[in-house]
């Protein structure tokens, strides 16, 4: 169990800083999940599973970490949240070489919705399907399916000079094709 | 026609669309540059995303560890806590089946009937030369004694399990005149 555990933690670990925006933070959280799921592992039943059953079991532990903060620590969160979508968005090692477009692309994803945040992040980084999102995030596919169409929409129009106008022609030709 | 058409894109680069549909946004694809050019950029995004799912993250590599020591912490001070409540438990069985022992085995020389006796006495007023011997196992122990000053007391031994300790109960008799003759110097 602690071999399969072990292959996932990276991706935990960047999920939880995508949902917290803080290294410290996704530290604690992504360490209180493996917690939660050592002490649950009899639960597992499907090896095949663990990576959503683990990353189910930190958006529920982040859930249920903000309900426990008050609303008062919440407003002061949105208030603080431009600092935060700068701080999620640089990589949490600094020997990672990150393009600019990345960190742009980063930082688009991180000013999201937070719904809109998590079911991209799924989809679109670690290629979770609707059906795993749905359950890692407690929500119906529908539901999952809406946000992440907004959350698309939404990014292309942050990064929307993201590409130039000459890879769009490049681009384009081979599309047409 | 065209707006709804151009909602589309999402859900044609997801695979959602029915394969008629798909073929259907293909010839408005090649109709409308913008979405052409939304198509690309959208490309673009989900590469970037796709890569950033693969880097490997430096600091997460002692988060295994962390979280073993942490279970390993936890269960210590589970194993403890039960610890002590098991040994809290037993002390009070202990000190409860003692207790009771005791009890039985002061009651058996005669304690219990003195006590009784004494509560007896103290209850119903009447004189203790009267009512004690009758309840004692042993009647033949108590004695008539002078104290000090002119009042007279009644003295009963109780046997005990230890042949070190001996008990004395004296009680005070109230009625003088009813001494018998001659035991009143004893």
């Amino acid at each position: 169990v602690k071999d399969l555990f072990e292959q996932h933690v990276p991706h935990l670990y960047r999920f939880a800083l995508r949902l917290t925006g803080d290294q410290n933070e996704a530290e604690d959280l992504s360490q209180a999940a493996l917690l939660k799921a050592w002490k649950d592992r009899s639960r597992l039943r499907d090896a095949g599973a663990a990576k959503s059953w683990l990353f189910a079991i930190t958006a529920n532990l982040y859930r249920s970490g903000l309900r426990r903060k008050g609303r008062e620590e919440r407003f002061v969160s949105k208030i603080k949240n431009t600092e935060q979508v700068q701080r999620r968005a640089l990589p949490p090692d600094k020997e990672i070489i990150v393009k600019e477009e990345l960190r742009r692309a980063l930082e688009a994803m991180d000013a999201l919705p937070d719904r809109q945040r998590e079911v991209l992040y799924l989809h679109a980084c670690e290629g979770f399907s609707l059906q795993e999102i749905a359950e890692i995030l407690a929500v119906s596919p529908d539901a999952v399916k809406s946000s992440l169409s907004l959350a698309r929409k939404r990014m292309r129009q942050t990064l929307r000079d993201l590409v130039g106008t000459e890879d769009f022609s490049r681009v384009r030709e081979t599309h047409l094709e | 026609m065209k707006q709804s058409s151009c909602d589309k894109l999402d859900d044609y680069m997801l695979g959602w669309l029915l394969p008629g549909e798909a073929a259907a946004f293909e010839r408005h694809l090649a109709d409308c540059p913008d979405c052409r050019r939304q198509c690309v950029l959208q490309k673009s995004i989900d590469g970037l995303l796709a890569e950033y799912g693969t880097l490997s993250d430096g600091n997460c590599s002692g988060l295994i560890e962390r979280a073993g020591r942490q279970a390993r912490t936890a269960w210590r001070q589970k194993a403890v806590r039960l610890a002590l409540a098991i040994a809290a438990a037993a002390a009070v069985l202990t000190a409860a089946v003692f207790g009771r022992f005791a009890l039985r085995s002061s009651a058996k020389p005669g304690g219990q009937d003195i006590a009784a006796a004494q509560n007896t006495a103290a209850e119903s007023g009447k004189e203790a030369s009267d009512s004690i011997p009758s309840r004692l196992e042993n009647p033949q122990t108590s004695t008539l004694v002078a104290l000090a000053d002119p009042s007279k007391g009644i003295v009963l031994e109780c046997k005990t399990n230890n042949p070190n300790i001996n008990l004395v109960w004296i009680y005070p008799t109230v009625n003088t005149d009813a001494m018998p003759a001659g035991q009143s110097d004893e």
